[in-house]
């Protein structure tokens, strides 16, 4: 660990629609060590797929434009590279798992010509050697009978099967970074726990750094390290998970904890957080979070809060941590 | 898929029986008396009474039907009166040169069709797919016999360059094609542009991106085979137009093929010829849809499965 | 555009009157989609263009529609003849105005026939299910399994010439595409609960076809017709290209056709111009029926 695998610096990523340009990403930092595992969380829209697919520059354009900033893999910046030298860092460097296994994988070819057309594309291999690597992958990621199921076609399996299958095809070129985007949502509950565990383990054995998109601060506590809290396309905090769950800064981070239901423990009624997410082509003046915000003051409401360092190496984008802050609420 | 085969043998059995049935009510019962209208005003009452004979249709209509029937199901029509030779053998001749001729039609508009209708989706929105679209949508508004005039017009008379009509040579299939081609072409342009517009936008590609897959495997592979599905079951809706189509394009360009034989039959009033030209169509049709049916499922793994359950 | 505001209260009123129930809205909005579709509005414009061009024919020609200048015949386009004159000495512009009495004709009646087919047969299907759809179902795929140029061959052969012949033998061919839609469409809707509540307050099966399922159909059938009409329009002209339509001297696009394709030598503008009147007509009844569909009823799209 310690060494830097991915610096994002900056990154910015609007949507020119016909309703106006949406800022899907605002000048998002955040840096991943070899071998970590990092978290991203938010609500919907609130631009934690669009750093993904920034990442890897898969943002549909148009609409979309990354307009701003660097995304250095060891050192080299992703956005400066040309579309062929991209071509060979995903799938090879840069690995990404989806969310809908149902709709990810191409229904008229068969599971195992799919890990193989990634195995082929990056190295130098045989048919033969890239179906029995195939086989080998499917076996890596628990799934029974490798060497049948590999004829098998997507709709042949089961939605866990399926997303196990994705990551076979994401790591079968060893990659250094595998994104996950909501890679549990669209499955039960306990298939989420294996997934999970499998994402954990293959972090564990192989040593591949992971970034874990979702809307699920458990799912995050249960394979990351480091947490980014996300809301309308900009970070409102940064730690881990041991800071965000014990002591979250941010009020919309401690909204969040609120909302996760503990089992055992009587509630008159689920905590939700008030309010919905601002549309992002009509940001509101101020901090981004304060019309639903319940300490919000009239600074939140004017000055748009930076980014600021906390002890324990945490980060908050909130007033209340700025001098400013005392200053008015002294007053 | 054995269950599923049989199952539409015995409908296409059932569909082929009731062809044969409405042609045989159409054109024995419906007029009054086929031999009357056959020889309209060109021969006396005795001579229509013995042609009846001969043709066997002083019979009760239902021993004329299961006549008609039985010589059917073994390809046997009866005699054309002015030819004077068996239907069949007639057919067999004239399906030869319309089976060649709608061969090339299929791969004229498949070829094309294809070629216009990816490249529309791939340059969506610019000038190119634009201009696609819209001779797509002309195409598409034109009559084939119109077609065909123009082409003979442009390059048999003012460019001397094909032959106006006749069938002769390989050349002699250039134009012919293109007049019924052009309008099938434009329709699978739109059809394939649509489709795979669709594909493209689906999270499979994402995936295949995301491995580094270049884009234009990802249009010819990941796009290509699913939007071919569509494409394959419209293949039965150009089999049937082109067996229609035929009749236009052929009396155009004289080509004596199945069109054109059920054309001149009709002005001839040649009754057998024009029983026998209907359901050949009508069977060739049926038969053609069939096998499409069930090639159908070799080609999306989804239903082959879902029939086998 | 005051004729859609009129057009779709009628169709309001149609609904309302059935069910009890206002449709106003989903025709107001609709129609307002349809506004806002330039192409739309142009093919409006060309297709009542072409209808008030049928109705005021003898007002705008020039000559009257058999009029013979004679030793001028197939002469180019001219001042005095603008798209020239066939083999009589016959002024082509004139013929053509006159033939779009012939295509429209065809269009509304043939189509109207077919709906007529297409809806009983379909409607019946679909509401009695079992085994009167499994005999209907066959017999609708037996239709379908004649080309339809063909099949309407056979009818004019069988009927003789002349334009009422034709409107039988376009419509009589045009039908099953029309029934397999509203019976699928009424399998759905009988299953709702304003259906079940008619037949439990006992409605007859005939009053709930007809006063229920059907003006629900309406936009699909509206559609449907809509996009049918150039394929009529086109096989009237197929069957009088061959001779087996509508008969001289009256002027058909599809007659002229034939007739002109003997003079392409001499006068090629003649063969031409017919087909142009005929692609301009069907383009935008064609354009004008997807516009249609997409403001009344996407579903129908994979048709």
């Amino acid at each position: 660990m310690g060494e830097k695998l991915l610096q994002v610096k900056n990154l910015s990523t609007y949507f020119y629609t016909d309703e106006g340009i949406v800022y899907a990403l605002d000048d998002v930092s955040f840096d991943l060590g070899r071998g970590e595992a990092l978290g991203i969380v938010g609500e919907s829209g609130s631009g934690k797929s669009v750093t993904a697919l920034s990442i890897i520059r898969l943002v549909q354009s148009p609409p979309g434009k990354i307009v701003a900033g660097e995304v250095l893999l060891d050192g080299e910046d992703l956005l400066k590279k040309s579309k062929a030298e991209m071509r060979h860092i995903r799938g090879e460097k840069v690995s990404m798992i989806f969310q809908e296994p149902m709709t990810a994988l191409n229904p008229v070819f068969t599971v195992g010509r799919q890990i193989m057309e990634s195995i082929l594309i990056h190295q130098h291999k045989t048919k033969k050697e890239a179906r029995e690597q195939a086989i080998e992958m499917l076996r890596l990621v628990g799934i029974p009978a490798p060497e049948k199921r590999i004829d098998d076609y997507p709709h042949q399996m089961s939605g866990g099967m399926r997303q196990r299958v994705m990551i076979a095809i994401a790591l079968c070129c060893n990659p250094q970074l595998l994104i996950c985007d909501e890679p549990t949502t669209a499955l039960d509950v306990t298939i989420q726990a294996q997934i999970l565990e499998l994402i954990r383990d293959i972090r564990e054995r192989l040593g591949t750094s992971v970034i874990l998109i979702t809307h699920d601060l458990g799912v995050v506590a249960q394979v990351t390290d480091k947490v980014i809290i996300m809301y309308a396309g900009k970070v409102m905090e940064y730690g881990t998970v041991r800071q965000i769950f014990t002591d979250p800064l941010h009020p919309y981070t401690a909204a969040l904890m609120r909302s996760i239901p503990v089992i055992g423990k009587k509630t008159e009624r689920l905590n939700v957080i008030r309010g919905m997410v601002p549309s992002l082509s009509k940001r509101p003046e101020g901090c981004l979070f304060h019309p639903r915000c319940d300490e919000a003051c009239d600074l939140c409401r004017t000055v748009r809060p930076e980014l600021t360092d906390m002890p324990g190496g945490r980060q908050v984008r909130c007033h209340k941590y700025t001098d400013k802050w005392e200053e008015t609420s002294h007053d | 898929m054995i269950k599923y085969t049989i199952k539409r043998l015995l409908q296409t059995l059932i569909v082929l029986f009731g062809v044969s049935l409405i042609t045989f009510v159409m054109l024995n019962i419906a007029p009054g008396d086929p031999v009357g209208v056959m020889l309209a005003k060109r021969a006396d009452q005795e001579t229509i009474d013995r042609v009846r004979h001969e043709m066997g249709l002083d019979k009760p209509y239902v021993e004329q039907y299961i006549e008609f029937i039985k010589g059917a199901v073994v390809g046997d029509f009866g005699d054309s009166y002015f030819q004077h030779k068996p239907v069949s053998e007639i057919l067999a001749g004239a399906f030869r040169i319309t089976a060649s001729l709608g061969l090339w039609v299929i791969l004229f508009s498949i070829v094309f069709g294809i070629l216009f209708g990816i490249s529309a989706a791939v340059l969506r929105g610019s000038w190119g797919d634009k201009l696609i679209i819209f001779f797509s949508t002309l195409g598409m508004a034109m009559p084939s016999f119109w077609i065909a005039i123009i082409l003979q017009i442009v390059f048999g008379l003012k460019l001397k360059i094909l032959p106006i009509s006749g069938l002769y040579s390989m050349s002699s299939y250039i134009l012919p094609t293109v007049a019924l081609g052009l309008i099938y072409a434009a329709s699978i342009a739109r059809l394939c542009r649509t489709n795979m517009l669709d594909a493209l936008n689906q999270d499979y590609v994402r995936t295949a991106r995301a491995k580094g897959v270049s884009e234009f495997k990802i249009v010819m592979q990941h796009g290509l085979k699913n939007a071919a599905i569509p494409i394959i079951t419209y293949i039965g809706i150009l089999i049937k137009s082109i067996l229609g189509g035929s009749v236009l394009v052929e009396t155009v360009f004289s080509i004596p093929g199945l069109g054109k034989t059920m054309v001149d039959s009709i002005t001839q009033r040649d009754i057998r010829l024009i029983q026998g030209c209907t359901i050949y169509i009508a069977v060739v049709f049926v038969v053609a849809n069939l096998i499409i049916d069930l090639v159908y499922g070799l080609l999306d793994p989804r239903i082959r499965v879902g029939q086998e359950a | 555009m005051g004729f859609f505001k009129r057009k779709s209260d009628v169709f309001s009123s149609l609904i309302e009157g059935a069910e009890g129930v206002s449709y106003t809205s989903f025709y107001h909005d609709a129609f307002k989609r349809l506004r806002r579709d330039k192409v739309a509005m142009v093919c409006l414009a060309v297709v009542v263009l072409i209808v008030l061009a049928a109705i005021f024919a003898p007002l705008i020609t020039p000559y009257e529609e058999d009029y013979m200048d004679i030793g001028n015949e197939l002469a180019g386009p001219s001042a005095e003849h603008w798209l020239g004159t066939d083999e009589f000495g016959r002024d082509v512009f004139t013929r053509i105005i006159y033939g779009s009495r012939v295509s429209l004709m065809v269009g509304l009646v043939a189509e109207s026939i077919a709906v007529a087919i297409g809806l009983i047969v379909g409607a019946v299907a679909g509401f009695y299910g079992g085994k009167v759809d499994a005999v209907l179902s066959r017999i609708i795929e037996i239709f379908a399994s004649f080309p339809h140029i063909l099949f309407a061959i056979v009818v004019m052969f069988v009927l003789g010439t002349g334009i009422i012949n034709v409107f039988i033998a376009v419509g009589v061919v045009g039908w099953t595409g029309l029934a397999r839609v509203i019976r699928s469409q009424i399998m759905q809707l009988k299953q709702k609960e304003y259906v079940e509540a008619a037949r439990a307050s006992g409605g007859r099966n005939m009053q709930i076809i007809f006063r229920h399922l059907i003006p629900n159909c309406l936009s699909t059938i509206i559609v449907v017709a809509t996009m049918n009409i150039p394929s009529d329009i086109m096989y009237e002209a197929s069957l009088s290209f061959l001779g087996l339509g509508v008969q001289p001297p009256q002027a058909s696009w599809g007659s002229m056709i034939s007739e002109a394709r003997k003079f392409i030598r001499q006068n090629p503008g003649y063969s031409v111009f017919p087909g142009v009147a005929l692609i301009i007509t069907v383009l935008a009844f064609n354009l004008l029926g997807d516009a249609l569909r997409d403001a009344l009823d996407p579903r129908l799209k994979n048709l």
